[in-house]
């Protein structure tokens, strides 16, 4: 806490003056809860700093009146300070937009403490502007958002049906569903799987039925900063492949653990393969585009091959 | 003296002034030894102080001072800039505000917490949870959002391209931002990929275009159905293990007919061939392209040579 610079107690001070001012003697505690200040902090700087801030020509009449108590603080005579700093636009945004997005999940009616707050906000916003930034997270049914979700809070496993798009087959699954979250506007349920016998993650919208069971299982801690993007360190197979210029969105799209420029505009890129399935469906797209140049067994250019052969069957080719 | 109590001092002098103070009154309202007797280097520290405050989002005003010759710069802050105008939160609706925020995190490192400005939550209101949503927001972004909010017109480089754009929508959707807006050189709407602005942004002042009634929006429909080829009305074959991901993105009224075997046909306009076909490829075989004959045979011609 001690860490805080000059500017960033100024900011904290400038809020938490209107607020003691508004609530006539505060307990100390709740504003060390309430503004994450720390006790010591706070007493110094409302002890050795406010006590001297006023106007001139800094009379007593001219300056702020702070009166500490072994539990409580009073602040008076702060009439510059009488209003908290209005937040920037962007800042009242980025609130509007992460509350408008949670009503779309949690379909808070609009007699909600959520929905109540976000028009009070709207009301203070310039006229038109709260419906300028938009945050849509993902796509899927609604009705397997709110099993996923309960599920999650009264910890009971879910039954499913998943479409797995690595293996591209579907089937049943029991999950304990750990984590809600959405990434690049997919809803995902990270969890662990009874099939599997591991952590898996399963996206919303390929799950075809979701089932709340009666099964409990135990949380495990919940690890925020738990990675389930695609590994690039390796732990994967990698295969080299070789892009033309108009392909260089595979770049962009996919995780990858290098990039080199060749000439002619081409590109070189290692790409980790989550599945066999995955990279047929890449080869295929970039046709001539293309080409793995190296690859562990299995993943080369034959699975393109064999891939284009099981689809030109379906047109009797 | 604490630079802290400086400061202070110095919003509550430019907060309580009626009429704009120059660099020299400012540090006579202030009480002595807040600055140095060194001209030079009170300049210095008076100047940094300034940026600080403007840093912070301190609504600080200059005016030239009333009556000097030449004219002085003169600063003030104009309680109904500075001052928050919103109804007050109850402890539980700023409690699900600060929930939400939570959930959806719209930041990438908070300089400062926006919830003290609206009372600060106790964190007993406010139970722990895990994001939903992290969801990037960088100076940029944040540039963008003021701009939309206040009306500012923005230029950047977009394409190796100049664009003066009059901002309507910022959308954050299939994990990217999008701006939407009126772009004045080609003088029509336009949407840009807010990753593909090259350079900085720079805004115009506010309230500098007029917001439409109908404004543009962001319009993310899938890039077949936009193109040059002519469209055609494709029928797709669809295996059943597909069809949830499926009717979830194209729209359930795609789907024309349900089979038996628990398969169904969508049909989809395509207007983009190549984009159509690398949509239907990620099915690998769950699915098939039934007509018109023209998209069929462009798939089965784009096969063969990689068999």
């Amino acid at each position: 806490m001690n860490s805080l610079t000059a500017l960033e107690r100024l900011r904290r001070l400038l809020a938490v003056i209107p607020w003691v001012v508004d609530q006539d003697g505060p307990l100390i505690e709740e504003i060390v809860e309430r503004f994450d200040y720390s006790r010591d902090e706070l007493l110094d700087d409302l002890e050795h700093v406010l006590f001297f801030v006023g106007v001139h020509p800094f009379t007593p009449d001219c300056l702020i009146d702070v009166t500490v108590s072994e539990d409580r603080v009073w602040i008076q005579y702060a009439d510059w300070f009488r209003r908290p700093m209005r937040l920037s636009a962007a800042e009242m945004l980025q609130i509007y937009a992460a509350g408008r997005s949670v009503v779309e999940i949690t379909g808070d009616n609009h007699l909600g403490p959520l929905e109540r707050a976000l028009t009070k906000l709207a009301s203070g916003m310039i006229s038109g502007s709260n419906e300028t930034v938009e945050v849509r997270l993902g796509a899927g049914s609604m009705e397997i958002i709110d099993v996923v979700r309960s599920a999650i809070a009264d910890r009971k496993s879910i039954d499913i049906d998943y479409y797995s798009y690595g293996r591209d087959t579907a089937g049943a699954r029991l999950v304990d569903p750990h984590r809600f979250y959405a990434d690049k506007g997919h809803w995902y349920v990270a969890g662990h799987c009874h099939k599997a016998a591991s952590q898996r993650v399963f996206r919303v919208d390929r799950i075809s039925r979701c089932d709340e069971t009666s099964l409990e299982f135990e949380r495990p801690l919940l690890d925020e900063d738990h990675d389930y993007q695609i590994p690039t360190d390796g732990r994967l197979p990698e295969v080299l492949l070789e892009l033309a210029s108009e392909a260089r969105w595979v770049v962009e799209e996919y995780p990858h653990s290098g990039v080199e420029e060749e000439s002619g505009g081409k590109l070189r890129v290692r790409l980790p393969v989550s599945s066999a399935h995955w990279l047929e469906r890449l080869l295929l797209r970039l046709g001539p585009t293309g080409k793995v140049i190296k690859w562990p067994d299995g993943l080369g250019m034959e699975l393109r091959s064999e891939a284009a052969q099981r689809i030109l069957a379906l047109y009797g080719v | 003296m604490k630079k802290l109590e400086r400061m202070l001092n110095l919003v509550a002098a430019l907060l309580a002034t009626e009429r704009p103070l120059s660099r020299q009154d400012l540090r006579g309202k202030l009480p002595h030894g807040s600055y140095s007797d060194n001209d030079e280097s009170f300049r210095r520290t008076f100047e940094r102080d300034k940026d600080e405050l403007r840093s912070m989002g301190l609504p600080l005003s200059v005016e030239n001072v009333p009556g000097t010759d030449p004219p002085l710069d003169g600063y003030r802050i104009r309680p109904g800039d500075y001052e928050a105008d919103l109804p007050a939160l109850t402890p539980a609706e700023l409690a699900a505000l600060h929930l939400a925020s939570n959930l959806v995190r719209l930041d990438d490192v908070p300089r400062s917490d926006p919830f003290w400005q609206l009372g600060g939550v106790a964190q007993s209101d406010s139970p722990q949870v895990g994001a939903v949503a992290d969801v990037p927001a960088d100076d940029v972004i944040r540039l963008l959002m003021s701009a939309t909010a206040e009306r500012r017109i923005v230029r950047f480089t977009y394409n190796t391209n100049s664009r003066v754009v009059e901002p309507h929508r910022l959308v954050f959707t299939r994990g990217r931002w999008y701006l939407a807006g009126h772009d004045q050189g080609p003088n029509e709407a336009r949407q840009f990929r807010v990753d593909r602005i090259g350079g900085p942004v720079d805004c115009s002042e506010g309230d500098a275009f007029v917001r439409p009634e109908d404004p543009v929006d962001v319009s993310i429909e899938p890039a077949w159905r936009y193109g040059e080829d002519g469209t055609l009305i494709a029928r797709l074959l669809v295996h059943e293990r597909h069809i949830p991901w499926v009717s979830d993105f194209l729209g359930p009224t795609g789907v024309v007919e349900h089979l038996a075997d628990g398969s169904a046909i969508f049909e989809e306009p395509v207007s983009n061939r190549a984009a159509f076909r690398s949509f239907v490829l990620t099915f690998l075989d769950g699915a098939e392209v039934l007509g018109p004959e023209e998209l069929r045979s462009d798939f089965i011609n784009w096969l063969e040579p990689l068999r």
